[in-house]
């Protein structure tokens, strides 16, 4: 008993079956725990892992495990990089791996993947972030500028982040827009009328680029000189690049 | 199927908190479920510091506590909370969620202690303390302080600012002459002296900066802090080797927060 051979057997969501050591297999706190608590003999069933998901994660147990007992010569360098490459998967993987780390309880394993979810995160605008996971946005107009307004106190979060609606801005905020500048600003207008107005202000300031945005969001933008927008009904959104802190 | 409908709330929740409070606000506009994870207290408790909590009970704004953990990280970062007796203040940093000391005058030595023929004690509604120190007259100007570096924010650069302001009048001594900054860790070897002037004068180069809340400040030196067992951090603002009076400098504080932020 105690023996560092000991196996410890696991059946997967698909029937296939593991027989890992047990200092392998108990980097699971969930494993570890029906072990310590059940027959030691009999086979651990991890029903909400696949046999491909599990193979993958007792490659990474065995790899920690073998690195600090000092079974495997490898730097602390080298086992970094090793992790790196081994979150190295497409997006649905790496999903599925989270939730095999969460419960199976690794908590190295769950920090790696979930740290790496959060590096395709930090310093994204939404839009990006949502063509990365493929997110649908379920905001209205109004809605996302709440939201925006409810953070934009905190971090200054105009930048081409959300819309705002210029039928709302006075003539003097509109003005006090361009000569202020900070965070690129996405403007709708609700008609024709209004658009035209604000961007024939805007567009005596000789600074302005106007971009418009086609339908397709993945179609690049393109940049257009004033004079020649046609301006269609119902909301167009338009790019201005110039810098404006409301 | 996409992300938030297969990960649980619990694992997005590690996600977000593994990435800034500036990414956190912004992922709030991602989806109304991001939205949700983002407003989650266990997201903003990773961003606060470890003892906040004791931290914000020691103070005199112990009521901090019955805020969400959202509305406690950013009241922290804009108003600074009065900690041990109101001679010292605490905040966050904005971007990182670090820890911020103002030592007050009252926190420091200043030397000749105790009399009021030197300096005096004065209530300004622009400082956060209720007391500031005011010069009146002196000869050798001798203020120091220390923080043990094991309250400090963890592996992060710090540096520290002698926080003050001149008087409009009567204030002499300090054009074309400069005053010693001192900053010392002794555990590493860390020594920093800076000759500067309190009041530089036009075409002379400017280390003093406005601070946006009525006072003045100029870098006295920065350090690493590693894990915090560096013992503790010693700075002084010293002139002693002349002998011409120095009238008018008020002394708000020296303040010890993470390089490269703006107050």
């Amino acid at each position: 008993m105690g023996s560092t051979s000991t196996k410890i057997k696991l059946r997967t969501s698909d029937q296939k079956v593991f027989e890992v050591e047990k200092a392998v297999a108990v980097q699971s706190q969930t494993i570890k725990y029906i072990y310590e608590n059940g027959c030691p003999d009999s086979v651990i069933h991890v029903h909400s892992v696949s046999g491909d998901i599990l193979s993958k994660i007792l490659d990474y147990c065995k790899k920690h495990v073998n690195s600090a007992a000092g079974k495997e010569d490898i730097s602390p360098e080298e086992l970094y990089e090793w992790d790196a490459n081994f979150v190295k998967v497409d997006q649905n993987t790496l999903f599925d791996l989270i939730l095999a780390a969460n419960c199976l309880k690794i908590e190295s394993l769950l920090d790696l993947t979930c740290q790496t979810v959060a590096n395709m995160i930090k310093g994204k605008r939404p839009e990006e972030i949502r063509t990365t996971f493929n997110i649908k946005n379920d905001y209205t107009i109004e809605a996302e500028e709440a939201v925006r307004r409810e953070n934009k106190w905190a971090f200054d979060m105009l930048g081409g982040v959300g819309t705002m609606v210029i039928e709302e801005l006075a003539d003097d905020t509109m003005s006090k827009c361009v000569t202020n500048a900070k965070s690129r600003v996405c403007v709708i207008a609700a008609n024709q009328i209004v658009m035209m107005r604000s961007i024939s202000k805007l567009a005596n300031k000789k600074s302005i680029d106007v971009y418009k945005q086609p339908q397709n969001p993945t179609t690049p933008r393109i940049k257009e000189s004033v004079k020649q927008i046609n301006v269609g009904t119902g909301f167009i959104e338009l790019f201005f690049h110039f810098k404006c802190k409301m | 199927m996409e992300i938030t409908s297969i990960l649980p709330e619990e694992c997005l929740c590690l996600i977000i908190s593994l990435t800034s409070p500036e990414d956190a606000c912004r992922s709030a506009m991602i989806s109304h479920a991001f939205r949700s994870v983002a407003n989650r207290y266990e997201v903003w408790e990773k961003f606060l510091p470890s003892d906040y909590r004791s931290i914000i009970s020691g103070s005199s704004s112990s009521s901090l506590l019955s805020l969400g953990k959202k509305d406690v990280y950013f009241h922290l970062c804009f108003h600074p909370i009065l900690i041990q007796n109101g001679t010292k203040s605490f905040q966050l940093e904005k971007k990182s969620g670090k820890k911020c000391y103002m030592m007050g005058a009252r926190a420091l030595s200043i030397i000749p202690e105790g009399t009021p023929a030197h300096w005096i004690w004065t209530s300004l509604q622009e400082s956060r303390f209720p007391e500031t120190a005011e010069l009146k007259q002196v000869w050798w100007l001798n203020m120091r302080g220390e923080i043990e570096t094991k309250i400090l924010s963890s592996d992060t650069n710090y540096a520290v600012y002698f926080v003050f302001k001149l008087r409009k009048e009567h204030t002499t001594g300090f054009t074309q002459r400069t005053v010693g900054l001192h900053v010392h860790v002794d555990k590493i070897g860390l020594r920093e002296v800076r000759m500067v002037s309190l009041d530089p004068l036009r075409d002379e180069p400017r280390y003093i900066r406005e601070r946006g809340d009525g006072w003045m400040e100029i870098e006295m030196g920065a350090f690493f802090n590693n894990c915090g067992d560096d013992g503790s951090v010693e700075f002084s603002v010293w002139e002693a080797h002349t002998n011409y009076v120095k009238r008018g400098l008020i002394i708000e504080g020296i303040e010890l927060r993470p390089k490269d932020s703006a107050s």
